[in-house]
């Protein structure tokens, strides 16, 4: 099975830009997009391992016959 | 007027950002390595009725004399006054990592990270003068886990995240003059 990786509207990335810009106390770092967020939340509560296994699955590396 | 000078701006994010910043009243300084390629951003500025707020100028980030001298005509035309970057040009190399000559991977590399560096060298002191400024790197989540075989991946996430940590260690000596 083919696996299809399918990207995000890229004019979400940049209103974000232009907000994080505007922003009054911007943070650090802004993920954008449900996949980042979900990330960068799951970043340091869980086993980075198991964090690791998760993205690859998402990623289809478990698929990936070299 | 607010001023932000973002790199990369012939397609893509950067295209888009520009649009967007202009929209909202930002002055907007766009750049790119080859100015040949400024017709889809012309007509993009175009269609949303707002081409008088962005400069197009060129800008090559991997070589220092180009980055100066946009630096310097940028703020020759503020007066001086920058209020943000966005650093947002880059590049990838396709193919399984053993596959890859090394002269593509230091393409990368020279523009994803070191370019990065470069133009923030240039423009800290004008921020440091003013005693304000904003610098904003665009990186990708997935920087350390990337697919192998895809076409545009492998080496782009890894490079992506070099700006992101130095941005880590940047901030306490930045932070401290803007």
């Amino acid at each position: 099975m083919q696996y299809v990786f399918r990207a995000g509207d890229a004019q979400v990335v940049a209103v974000a830009i232009a907000d994080v810009l505007e922003a009054q106390q911007p943070a650090f770092r802004d993920p954008v997009a449900r996949i980042a967020r979900t990330a960068h939340f799951l970043r340091g509560k869980v086993p980075s391992a198991l964090l690791r296994r998760i993205v690859g699955r998402y990623l289809g590396l478990d698929r990936v016959r070299l | 007027m607010r001023t932000v000078l973002i790199t990369g701006t012939s397609s893509g994010f950067g295209l888009l950002s520009t649009v967007e910043l202009a929209r909202r009243g930002w002055r907007v300084f766009a750049t790119m390595r080859d100015l040949d390629r400024k017709g889809p951003l012309l007509a993009a500025l175009d269609a949303a009725g707002v081409r008088n707020a962005v400069a197009i100028g060129r800008l090559d980030v991997t070589e220092p004399a180009s980055v100066r001298e946009a630096f310097a005509a940028m703020l020759l035309a503020t007066g001086g006054r920058l209020d943000a970057v966005v650093h947002n040009a880059g590049v990838a190399a396709g193919g399984a990592f053993e596959d890859l000559p090394d002269e593509d991977v230091r393409r990368v590399l020279e523009t994803n990270f070191f370019g990065v560096l470069d133009l923030t060298r240039a423009l800290l002191p004008a921020f440091r003068a003013q005693r304000a400024g904003r610098i904003q790197c665009r990186a990708r989540q997935r920087s350390s886990a990337t697919r192998p075989t895809r076409s545009t991946a492998p080496r782009s996430g890894r490079s992506r995240a070099g700006p992101r940590r130095s941005a880590t260690s940047l901030v306490p000596s930045a932070s401290r003059w803007c």
